[in-house]
């Protein structure tokens, strides 16, 4: 069965543009232009159906702001939400993740990424109530986090507790933008969140140990002024 | 000090001269000829000894002499009419010359006072000159003020000085231990425009007297005294205060100045940003204009092949059109004098994340550093300033020509460099079409890049750097910016 998705958008244009986009790819759109009326919506849904698979929420409605919703939104619920945001700064982006968010996109944008993210929530979300990832496998990269090996097309590479450390990060949100902050923060400990230096010079060390080029990545995607991406588990 | 008491040594010398002398020669000389060596002491007796000293030491001597050496003797009151004439002339004479003398005196100190006053208005005068700093101006007037041995007698003084904005404003900089109704004093001087308080002909019973600090059209503040001031003390003091409103009149008048200055640079750039802007937006708004409403009017008559190019060039401007309206939000923000936040980047990185972001990215040839190198930098920002630079290449350079991003460090500072295989623009061209653009004239961005042009050399000064440009030996963008020492790695 199809994925339900959940509009809330209050550009007339937009909405017809990404509803008529949505269904043409198969998804159930309902449509909601303000912040009332999607909180109808949720609190008439009849109960013998599901709770819709995605919101797409868009911050700037007429009566208040988005983020007001996402307060409703269960954290380990089957819902995922995806913000329109005309902002990209660090900031404003963590302040959406950390509110429940479980992607973004910034206006504005092409449809081809709008399915994308849809995508990936919708794993993203399947996979949330997993546990943790124990094995990461992608393109001949192979990485064990309980018994702390890594391995390059077969053969072992020898990484640092901090590389590791970085990468094992990285592995638990694979496929997902990790901020910068949450890594300095999770790595080195609260206190080095503005020491982004730190970051890079290991992030370069990590690289160059898996063979991997900045410039045209293979695992590790640079999202500039945000974070890193690693590429997605093919294990997952 | 010294002066004084020697002068009354002298004074009292004289009159014990007199004395001798006159007791000596009373058996040679007719009294007729003492009195002359008493107005000779008397005179000389009035020029050095206070005037009212003077005028004692006179009345006891003529008093004396009326008793010692006029007949009979031993008696105040003559026998003969003409000796009590004598007497009496003898007398008033003495009184004219002590009375000269007094007048003299005072004539001479007001004028030494005069003369002090003027070298230390003329001093105040250079202090205005050389200070431009109100606070400092402030402390200056008091130290001046008090300076003196009168300023000290009449301490502590107050002052009242307000913010000095094109703006009025009320807010006062106090300097001495105020109390707030005095405050109202303040206020009552700037709206009278006049000097107040007891022996200033205005709010007599005022407890203070408050000489207003006054420019031409606006009051500025005031000195207080809590002691009664001398006619002449007070009207120096107000001469200071004068000064010192006129000072701040010049000083408002030059913020006014640079304020209007700044104002009409902003409203130039404005104009120079909206029509850039109308530029940059219209260009690609006719192309999705034109054909989109091809596509509707004549979908009958076009090929699929065709449909799908009009939606192809739809797709593109639109993608453009949102760089622009990209770049202006950055410029506005910048415009605004927002901190940039800049953390350490790794070069190789942003030039990754920049390619990715690149439709014509095999025509870019990239040249960095082997290692990973660190750059202090807001990365949103460089990117978008070097995004610019490759598109303005991509679109203004010669067709499918290679375009190249180069990187390097030195002298404190990273490089980077945007290169095209031709002379899109001189050396002249591009200098011209930067200044007339932020000098606001409009026939500097016929091309369509002013904008672009703009944001990179705004986020060049966000970042302490600048934007520079060669026509040698190809046309060459140069992005500079000034790094800070590197970390300590721990």
């Amino acid at each position: 069965m199809s994925a339900e998705i959940l509009l809330i958008e209050d550009d007339a244009d937009l909405r017809h543009t990404l509803q008529a986009a949505l269904s043409c790819e198969g998804y159930r759109v309902t449509s909601a232009v303000s912040l009332r009326e999607a909180r109808a919506l949720l609190q008439h849904r009849p109960a013998h159906l599901p709770p819709w698979d995605i919101w797409l929420l868009d911050l700037n409605l007429p009566d208040g702001s988005g983020c007001e919703l996402l307060q409703h939104l269960p954290s380990k619920g089957p819902t995922a939400c995806i913000v329109i945001t005309a902002h990209a700064e660090e900031e404003r982006v963590a302040e959406l993740l950390d509110a429940g968010a479980d992607g973004y996109l910034v206006k504005p944008f092409g449809v081809l990424e709008l399915f994308a993210r849809i995508r990936l929530a919708l794993r993203q979300r399947g996979n949330a109530n997993r546990p943790l990832p124990q094995r990461y496998q992608h393109q001949g990269l192979e990485v064990d986090l309980a018994s702390h090996q890594v391995s390059l097309n077969g053969q072992p590479c020898h990484l640092t507790p901090k590389e590791f450390a970085l990468l094992s990060c990285l592995i638990a949100r694979s496929g997902q933008l990790v901020l910068q902050r949450q890594l300095l923060s999770d790595v080195w400990g609260a206190q080095a969140v503005e020491h982004s230096h730190y970051l890079r010079l290991y992030m370069a060390q990590l690289r160059q140990k898996l063979g991997d080029s900045a410039l045209a990545p293979r695992w590790l995607f640079t999202e500039t002024g945000l974070g890193y991406r690693l590429a997605r588990n093919e294990l997952s | 000090m010294k002066v004084k008491t020697l002068a009354l040594s002298f004074g009292i010398g004289i009159w014990m001269l007199a004395w001798w002398a006159m007791l000596r020669l009373e058996a040679h000389w007719d009294f007729t000829n003492l009195a002359m060596i008493l107005m000779l002491a008397s005179t000389l007796a009035a020029v050095l000894l206070p005037p009212r000293l003077a005028a004692l030491a006179l009345v006891v001597s003529v008093l004396v002499f009326d008793w010692r050496f006029i007949e009979p003797k031993g008696s105040l009151v003559p026998h003969l009419q003409q000796h009590l004439w004598f007497w009496i002339s003898l007398t008033a004479v003495n009184i004219v010359v002590l009375a000269l003398m007094a007048y003299l005196r005072i004539q001479l100190v007001r004028s030494q006072q005069l003369t002090a006053h003027l070298g230390q208005l003329n001093q105040w005068h250079q202090i205005l000159l050389e200070n431009q700093n109100t606070t400092m101006l402030a402390e200056h007037l008091l130290t001046q003020l008090t300076s003196t041995n009168e300023g000290k007698q009449l301490a502590p003084l107050q002052v009242a000085l307000k913010h000095i904005s094109p703006q009025a404003s009320s807010v006062y900089c106090l300097w001495g231990a105020w109390q707030l109704e005095q405050l109202a004093g303040v206020d009552a001087a700037e709206a009278e425009r006049r000097a107040l308080g007891p022996g200033t002909g205005c709010y007599e019973r005022w407890q203070d007297v408050v000489l207003p600090i006054l420019g031409r059209k606006y009051a500025y503040g005031a000195l207080v005294s809590p002691c009664v001031l001398p006619d002449v003390t007070r009207r120096y003091w107000q001469l200071m205060c004068d000064q010192l409103g006129a000072f701040c009149d010049r000083k408002r008048a030059r913020q006014n100045e640079s304020q209007a200055i700044a104002q009409l640079e902003q409203e130039r750039t404005s104009k120079a940003i909206i029509a850039a802007v109308s530029h940059d937006f219209r260009t690609p708004l006719a192309t999705i204009i034109g054909a989109s409403s091809a596509l509707l009017a004549q979908e009958n008559q076009l090929s699929h092949a065709e449909q799908q190019a009009q939606l192809q060039r739809i797709y593109q401007q639109a993608q453009h059109l949102s760089r622009v309206s990209q770049n202006l939000l950055q410029l506005a923000r910048l415009g605004s004098d927002a901190a940039v936040h800049c953390s350490w980047e790794d070069v190789g990185e942003m030039v990754g994340s920049l390619l990715s972001q690149l439709v014509f990215k095999s025509q870019v040839h990239i040249h960095l550093p082997e290692r990973a190198q660190l750059i202090w930098c807001n990365s949103v920002l460089i990117n978008q300033a070097l995004f610019n630079l490759l598109e303005n290449a991509h679109r203004y350079g010669p067709a499918n020509t290679a375009i190249h991003l180069s990187a390097h460090f030195t002298d404190q500072c990273w490089l980077w460099r945007v290169q095209d295989a031709g002379l899109s623009l001189t050396t002249e061209q591009a200098r011209a079409r930067q200044k007339a653009f932020l000098q606001g004239e409009e026939a500097a961005h016929p091309s369509g890049v002013g904008l672009g042009l703009a944001l990179c050399e705004a986020i060049a000064k966000a970042h302490k750097g600048a934007l520079t440009f060669s026509s040698e030996p190809s046309s060459t963008w140069q992005l500079a910016l000034p790094q800070p020492p590197l970390p300590k790695a721990d």
